[in-house]
This record gives C-alpha cells, sequence and structure tokens, in this order.
C-alpha cells in the first residue's frame, strides 16, 4: 500500500520539519495529519521518487497556516520552566548547555528569521541539503536557493549574536 | 550527504560554539516513538482504497476539509486512535487552499500507483478466503486462525498493538476486496471480523463499509436499513455524513427507476 509506505518512510522527518519550520508542538499531530490528508487526496498525482519533496512542499504551506493562526493568538510566552534561565535576559554559551533552553532559544531565532530564508536554512542545518536539492524541495530555481542559503546563514548567525551574551 | 561543498553546515565545522549548541539542541526534535506508531495507524486505516468516490455521495459537507473528500472523513473518523485530534481542536489551516498550493508534476493516472489488485476470488461467497497474513501485506500482523482470542475476561479500553492490528487487517482486508469489485467478499470479512471480536474497534468503520458493500452488492434494502440504523445512533458523527450519501443515493437510484 502506497500511502502507508509514505506515512512509514517520512512520518518522522515531517514532523521534525513541520517543528523546525515553527508548527508548535500541540498543534504538530493536526499538522502532520493535514500534510498526509493532501497527500492521499494527491497520491496519483505524485511522481515516483517525489514523495519526500511533495510532502515537504505541503509541509511548508500547512506550517504557514499554523503561524498564521498562532499570530492570531499572540501568547507565545516562556514557559515556567524558563524562568530559572531567564533570570539573565542574555544568556551565555554556558546556558545553552541545557537543551531545552537551548532549544527554545533556536525556535526564537527561527521565528524571527523571514520564512523563505528559515525554509531553506532548516533544509540544510538539518537535514544537509545541498542547494540543489532545497531548490528541488522548495520548488525554486538553484541559484535561488543558494543566495536564500546564504542570507539565511548571515541571519542565524546575526540573530544567535543578538540573542546570546558572548563571553 | 551535502554535495555543497563550499556550504558547510554551521552545526558542523562552520558555526560558532554558541551556533552549535543552538543547533544541536534541534536533534531532540524526534518524533516520540507511540506517536508515530499511531500515525502509521490511522495511516493504515486511511488509506485511500475507497469504494465508493466522494463524488458519487450527495449531501457530503466536509466539516475538516472541503476537498479532501473521504480521506478527511476518514481521518477525522478513526477514533480508536488518540492520535486523530482534529475534532477537538479544529484543522491547522485550510487544507483545500494547501492543496492547491502545492505544486506537483502530474503522473498518468491513479491506476499506476494503487497496489495491483489480487485476483478476484471466483465470486462467491464461499470461495472467498478468510483473511491471512499474505492477504494483508501492508498490516504486518497475521490473524490467528483458531478460536476466538480469549481476551474478554477484562473488557479492557485499552487496545494492545496486536489486537489492533489484528482488527485492523479485517478493515484493510475489506476495505480491498470491494476496491477490487467484489463487495460479497468484503462482506465475508466483515462477518468474520463481526464473529471475532464482538466489540470491535472499528465498529463504525467496519459499518460504513458493511453499507457501502450491501449497496454495491445490489442489497439496497438492506444497505437503507442498516445505514438509516447507524445515522440514527450516530447523528453526529462525521462517518455519518458518508453513511447519509449513501442512503440519499441509493434512494435517488429507488426514484429514478
Amino acid at each position: 500500500m502506497r500511502f502507508r509506505a509514505l506515512v512509514e518512510a517520512h512520518g518522522r522527518f515531517l514532523w521534525q520539519s513541520l517543528r523546525r519550520l515553527g508548527v508548535p508542538e500541540a498543534s504538530l499531530d493536526d499538522a502532520i495529519q493535514q500534510v498526509f490528508l493532501v497527500a492521499a487526496e494527491r497520491l496519483h498525482e505524485i511522481q515516483p521518487g517525489a514523495e519526500k519533496a511533495f510532502l515537504f512542499r505541503t509541509a511548508l504551506n500547512v506550517s504557514a497556516h499554523a503561524r498564521r493562526r498562532l499570530a492570531r493568538k499572540p501568547e507565545r510566552p516562556l514557559e515556567d520552566d524558563d524562568v530559572q534561565a531567564l533570570s539573565d535576559p542574555a544568556p551565555t554559551a554556558d546556558d545553552l548547555l541545557d537543551r531545552r533552553y537551548a532549544r527554545r532559544l533556536l525556535d526564537e531565532i527561527l521565528d524571527e528569521m523571514p520564512d523563505d530564508l528559515r525554509v531553506v536554512f532548516v533544509l540544510h542545518e538539518f537535514e544537509e541539503l545541498s542547494a540543489p536539492r532545497i531548490a528541488e524541495y522548495v520548488g525554486i530555481p538553484v541559484g535561488t536557493a543558494a543566495s536564500r542559503l546564504r542570507r539565511a546563514r548571515e541571519e542565524f548567525r546575526q540573530l544567535a549574536a543578538r540573542k546570546v551574551k558572548q563571553t | 550527504m551535502s554535495s555543497e561543498k563550499h556550504m558547510t553546515r554551521l552545526r558542523d565545522a562552520g558555526g560558532t560554539e554558541i551556533e552549535q549548541r543552538l543547533l544541536a539542541s534541534a536533534a531532540a526534535d524526534e518524533m516520540p516513538e507511540e506517536k508515530f506508531r499511531a500515525l502509521v495507524q490511522w495511516g493504515t486505516a486511511i488509506a485511500p482504497t475507497e469504494a465508493a468516490p466522494p463524488a458519487a455521495m450527495p449531501g457530503w459537507k466536509l466539516p475538516l476539509a472541503k476537498g479532501l473528500g473521504v480521506l478527511a472523513l476518514a481521518a477525522a473518523s478513526v477514533g480508536a486512535f488518540d492520535y486523530v485530534s482534529s475534532r477537538s481542536s479544529g484543522p491547522v489551516g485550510e487544507p483545500h487552499d494547501v492543496s492547491k498550493a502545492v505544486p506537483v508534476s502530474v503522473g498518468d493516472g491513479a491506476d499506476r500507483l494503487e497496489a495491483p489488485p489480487a485476483p478476484s476470488p471466483a465470486g462467491t461467497v464461499a470461495a472467498v478466503p478468510v483473511v491471512t497474513a499474505d492477504d494483508l501485506p501492508s498490516v504486518p500482523v497475521a490473524v490467528p486462525s483458531a478460536a476466538p482470542p480469549a481476551r474478554s475476561v477484562a473488557k479492557k479500553p485499552v487496545l494492545d498493538e496486536v489486537s489492533l492490528g489484528e482488527q485492523m487487517a479485517f478493515i484493510d482486508s475489506a476495505r480491498t476486496r470491494l476496491r477490487q469489485g467484489d463487495p460479497r467478499a468484503a462482506l465475508t470479512v466483515l462477518d468474520e471480523y463481526k464473529r471475532r471480536y464482538p466489540e470491535p474497534a472499528f465498529r463504525e468503520e467496519a459499518t460504513v463499509l458493511r453499507v457501502s458493500a450491501l449497496a454495491k452488492a445490489g442489497d439496497v434494502a438492506e444497505a437503507r436499513r442498516l445505514g438509516e440504523a447507524f445515522l440514527s445512533t450516530h447523528p453526529a458523527e462525521l462517518y455519518s455524513r458518508r453513511v447519509e450519501g449513501i442512503v440519499r443515493s441509493l434512494e435517488s437510484q429507488e426514484s429514478s427507476q
């Protein structure tokens, strides 16, 4: 069964991608279902070998909707767990040894990146995709993917430097 | 994996310690195993193998996602899986738009992509084999061939994975038979499912399949009876819309004759 194979092969990838594209954890289950529902609906249109790219592009749209919904509900506060770490508003590199805290900070940084840069950055850093593959996944020219990737890295570096105190 | 030689990942050698720690924190973004298993079960249950395409179902209103057809219904109706949470919190976005926005290259038809149907049984009920693991390659759990499982001592609402897999194998098989144009075989599988699992996890799914199979087999009166009974006890369920569609289409067929 092709659909089940899709879910098995790409479920984990999609979950991670949606998470890194800014879908809040509480909405991940819904979001991944949305992606697979679209895939199920259009299964016959997906070229063999292009399944993962199709799913990722669908995830891009789903995550954009999720984030827009989130934007309408402005509260995205840091939680109680982070209070201690946040007692110093400018964390240091040592604070980042706390993975959960670092992860939340990473979310903040990614959230501040423009969407088009975030997407290529996520694909490159976490999926280890090259510019041509990123271009395929996102549906943009290779040159555009490469230039976005360069800008994305710069953006990320600036945001990280701004948020974390250099020691 | 990357062929982008000139662009080292920040996570590797390209970044500062701070950048690397930030990026390394995403390594914990693993999908919990139980969620993955539930997702696969859900994916199996909603696999697009519908005998009755949405276009044949007048009166459908898809609260989850217009344009997603029966899959949306199925997704929102597989109540046996805790995974499905769309009903409570609503969809993430408008999947209709989502679907439209995804550029895809069009293949050369659905048939190529579907698993080739197994040879059809001879057409009689007796010729239909009871489900076996070989019949159901997509569900890696063999249906027990002996007596019904002796687990009715305690009516435990939480289904163990084996039972769920076995039950899903029946549903899968019935759906496949229906898709293959053999509603009688589907009914035989559903009968066997009912016999083995008097309190089935997929009661609604089985009933909907039965209504479809009866209608397809020409047993219109029974399809209507069962469909209307289902509607009377599940007035607000999403699956009801599908059954309602079947019943209505039967009515319109009758009135046009």
